[in-house]
């Protein structure tokens, strides 16, 4: 069965594909990694490039469901809320504040990781301002932490040994000075 | 591209978009993450790329810091540069040169500064590169940045040391952008007695070439050492001489590396006949390389 509301798409919790097609407005559907399958709004849709080529290029009826492999659930939802509230505010005229108020609410009870794992779906998806404002959002993050933290958040191995390492750390050991890490 | 993304923490984001969330960081923040692992340290210090979208994106938010220089001459126990920031404050900037030697400042563009030592009495100058972007800064804590050494060039008259009192020579400098290959240049000319050489370096190259000096007709000195940077070219102007023919304007290309001339725009007199400049000064205003004129009284 599937519940819609105003905003934003519906989300079914069948296996098989989704048998919402309303008249007045067309929608697409995608099904995420995890099998959940997502009735988005053809405007919406069309703001994540991979949805809309996949579907413009070919022609391909509506009627197929889109996979997304790489796309989680949890992802999908914050994915559609941007892209809702971008399409939003496209039409108002004076939408700084009310941008500005959501973008904080939107990445409010986001951890770092989460943030992360947003990112690389906005990069996969190929939303280009939901990137940007993630990228930004992941550097006010990281800017007062220190070289382990950020190492471990990226997966990065550290490829210095310790004399290199603590060459490299003099030549500015003011940047590694007055950090926050309590906030992991 | 489609990659598939393991459900383990272990999911790694592509380079680009790695770099693309480090290049909105502060300078510190930068500074600190060279250390992180040596692809970082390579793509931070030396990926021109990123630090381009580096600049362009600090400079989108339109935040702007100053760079002040007190007293030219000797730095002794303070700094000589300073920068100004956002709340008005005032930070002092490490410069790594030693004591007791004279800066000079060899020309700026995009946040790259390029300094000079000039070690007291004995023109021997070992130009470094700022590498610190300070006038965009867009972080409350501003820091220094890198300094990358740039080798001194090989004059014919170089190897042997000669002195500032040495009135026959003149240097002649300037620094800017070359956008088509994403580089940056500094060109120094040696000026003695009308015979001209001029070094260019290229920053993406890492080299200092020899380059054929221009043909000054009429040879008049230039009137100021720094060269004016517009539009990929940098500019000096002669000096006046009541009554005689108006040496045009010298620019060098930095892209194509030759001289060009341009004539100065035609003079106005004064009510008593005579041409009333007497010093003018090439400055950019507004995108456009101007010429100041003033009377010498």
């Amino acid at each position: 069965m599937s519940t819609s509301t105003d905003n934003n798409a519906s989300i079914t919790q069948e296996s098989g594909p989704s048998a919402a097609v309303q008249d007045i407005q067309k929608k697409i559907v995608v099904r995420t990694a995890d099998g959940e399958v997502f009735n988005l709004k053809e405007e919406v849709a069309m703001e994540i490039d991979i949805i809309k080529t996949f579907f413009q290029e070919d022609s391909i009826s509506y009627e197929t469901v889109m996979p997304l492999p790489n796309v989680e659930g949890w992802e999908m939802v914050k994915v559609i809320e941007y892209c809702t509230k971008h399409v939003e505010l496209k039409h108002k005229v004076d939408g700084y504040k009310e941008r500005k108020a959501f973008q904080a609410l939107f990445v409010q009870n986001l951890s770092t990781k989460s943030l992360l794992a947003l990112t690389n779906t906005a990069n996969y998806l190929e939303v280009k301002y939901l990137l940007d404002f993630l990228c930004q959002a992941v550097s006010e993050q990281i800017k007062n932490k220190d070289v382990d933290y950020v190492r471990e958040l990226f997966g990065v191995e550290n490829d210095f040994n310790d004399e290199e390492y603590e060459q490299v750390k003099a030549e500015a050991p003011w940047a590694h000075e007055n950090l926050n890490n309590d906030l992991h | 591209m489609l990659k598939k993304k393991k459900h383990l923490d272990l999911q790694r984001l592509p380079e680009h978009v790695v770099f693309s969330i480090l290049c909105r960081l502060p300078v510190k923040s930068l500074i600190r993450f060279t250390c992180v692992s040596k692809r970082w340290r390579s793509v931070i210090i030396s990926d021109h790329q990123f630090g381009n979208s580096h600049f362009q994106l600090a400079a989108s938010q339109l935040r702007h810091n100053v760079l002040i220089s007190r007293s030219p001459d000797y730095i002794s126990e303070g700094t000589q540069f300073q920068s100004l920031e956002d709340n008005f404050s005032i930070k002092n900037l490490t410069c790594p040169f030693q004591r007791y030697s004279t800066i000079q400042v060899m020309g700026s563009c995009n946040g790259l500064v390029v300094l000079a030592n000039f070690y007291p009495n004995v023109l021997s100058y070992w130009p470094c590169c700022l590498r610190d972007r300070y006038n965009i800064l867009v972080m409350r804590n501003p820091s220094t940045g890198f300094f990358r050494k740039i080798p001194y060039p090989n004059f014919q008259i170089g190897s042997k040391k000669w002195t500032l009192e040495n009135k026959e020579i003149r240097v002649y400098y300037g620094f800017g952008q070359v956008s088509a290959s994403n580089d940056y240049k500094l060109v120094v000319i040696l000026n003695y007695g009308g015979f001209m050489e001029v070094r260019v370096f290229s920053v993406r190259a890492n080299c200092w070439k020899v380059v054929k000096a221009p043909y000054l007709s009429p040879y008049r000195p230039w009137s100021e050492e720094l060269g004016t940077y517009s539009n990929g070219a940098i500019h000096w102007v002669s000096l006046h001489e009541p009554g005689f023919l108006e040496p045009p304007v010298y620019a060098f290309d930095l892209a194509n590396e030759e001289f060009r001339e341009m004539p100065l725009p035609v003079l106005s007199h004064n009510e008593y006949g005579m041409q009333m400049t007497q010093t003018r000064t090439p400055v950019l205003l507004g995108g456009c390389l101007c010429v100041m004129f003033q009377d010498a009284d």
